[in-house]
């Protein structure tokens, strides 16, 4: 009997998704970055971080982040809006996640426990470009 | 003879009929508020056992008698008499006396619900089916005004109506919202508040201001966070809400009758500071809610100046 209950409380823990509410700090982030070789400036903005008002299969509700991403090198230039969500589709699950935003065009954004982004990978033609912060 | 008494009696029972009084009734209760009506001949009794109000002819032996027994635990007959040939009917004082010790056992009866009473155990009333909850809903004082007063002095209002005129006792469901949703919403209010009532199984919000009709929880929940997609779970402890302002929303909390504002959880919840049963000065201060609140509740009335909670 205990080994049932102690089964069933180690099953419904693997389950439970919970989530901090990380949120993106606002503002403006410059950097710089190599594409082939060639030093490119790199350029994030979060315009408005607002709540997406769905949530996953565990009740955590999603963000949805707009950001203008621009990129400025010899080899590259890109100036575009992105629209942002942390709820992914993980195997059969909707999952929240706190640390990882993507756009449906393939941007991804990385961001640390205090709201910092911290990475960018934006997709460009055939390519992407990591830009780190 | 026995054609002849039963003739007699129907006689007297037609009589008491017409005259549009009913045959008199005995309650046990505590008299916790005796004051002269301003607004009418009456002396006015608050009942601590189920919160109605007594009547008696205003006089001046008369309220010398009922104040006596302020704070005494009296049995009390009364008569439901018509009042000008309204279809309400007012509770007339025919006679009242101190109970005696062997009368009322304190452990068994609960005789004053104006004072925290340890052996309460408060449990919501089951109305058993839906079909009563319209008129409910319908009865409920409602002026139309909610700029007059805040969601939980009416929500107050309605759940002491419901406990003193129908013997219901409701549950209040606040929900609350997140710093979070505020920010992001920019939104005004961080919380609401409502009776909540089981019917046939199912909880009914009774929400006088905001819904034409009584709604399930689940409704209710979805029309103030105004999204279908987002749910706001039901926690205990004022703290789960108070410490997870950004991995939620909303949150939903239900309490007994008795509490009435947010401040009233948190006490209860950080102090330890429990409520079951009704605190006379709030009640004078939320039934300000509705227009014409010195006629209608005026034996909820002190005699000091209202404090606004």
């Amino acid at each position: 009997m205990k080994t049932i209950i102690l089964a069933a409380l180690l099953a419904s823990s693997a389950v439970a998704h919970t989530i901090e509410g990380t949120l993106v700090l606002r503002g403006e982030l410059k950097g710089e970055t190599l594409v082939s070789g060639t030093k490119t400036k790199c350029g994030v903005k979060v315009n408005k971080v607002k709540n997406d008002l769905q949530e996953d299969d565990y009740g955590n509700p999603a963000y949805q982040v707009q950001v203008k991403v621009s990129l400025d090198g010899k080899k590259i230039e890109l100036d575009k809006d992105f629209v942002l969500s942390n709820l992914f589709v993980r195997g059969t699950r909707k999952v929240v996640e706190d640390l990882v935003y993507e756009s449906k065009d393939g941007l991804v954004m990385n961001i640390d426990a205090d709201g910092r982004i911290k990475s960018v990978v934006v997709p460009y033609k055939a390519t992407k470009v990591t830009c780190a912060f | 003879m026995l054609a002849k008494a039963m003739s007699v009696f129907l006689l007297a029972f037609l009589a008491i009929q017409a005259s549009g009084v009913q045959a008199a009734e005995s309650i046990y209760t505590t008299v916790f508020n005796v004051m002269k009506s301003s607004k009418s001949d009456r002396l006015l009794l608050l009942s601590g056992a189920d919160g109605r109000v007594y009547k008696m002819k205003k006089s001046d032996d008369n309220f010398r008698l009922l104040k006596a027994y302020t704070g005494q635990v009296v049995k009390l007959t009364f008569e439901l008499k018509a009042v000008d040939g309204k279809e309400e009917k007012e509770a007339m004082i025919v006679a009242i006396k101190r109970a005696s010790a062997a009368e009322v056992n304190p452990r068994e009866l609960d005789l004053n619900h104006f004072q925290y009473n340890q052996l309460r155990q408060f449990a919501p009333s089951d109305l058993q089916s839906t079909e009563k909850l319209g008129t409910l809903f319908e009865n409920m004082m409602n002026d139309g005004d909610r700029t007059r007063s805040q969601c939980f002095k009416r929500a107050h209002m309605w759940a002491y109506d419901l406990w003193s005129q129908l013997g219901i006792n409701s549950q209040k469901v606040f929900i609350f919202y997140t710093r979070r949703y505020i920010d992001l919403e920019d939104f005004e209010w961080w919380f609401h508040v409502a009776p909540l009532l089981v019917a046939g199984g199912e909880e009914y919000v009774m929400d006088g201001t905001f819904m034409k009709n009584p709604v399930t929880l689940d409704h209710w929940q979805k029309f103030f966070i105004k999204s279908e997609k987002i749910t706001c779970p039901v926690v205990e402890r004022y703290n789960d809400f108070k410490d997870n302002q950004w991995s939620r929303l909303c949150y939903l909390m239900k309490v007994p009758m008795y509490y009435l504002s947010p401040l009233d959880i948190e006490n209860r919840d950080t102090k330890g500071e429990l409520k079951n049963h009704w605190v006379l000065e709030e009640l004078q201060d939320a039934r300000r809610a509705f227009k014409n609140y010195d006629e209608t509740y005026e034996a909820l009335d002190t005699g000091k100046e209202t404090k606004t909670y």
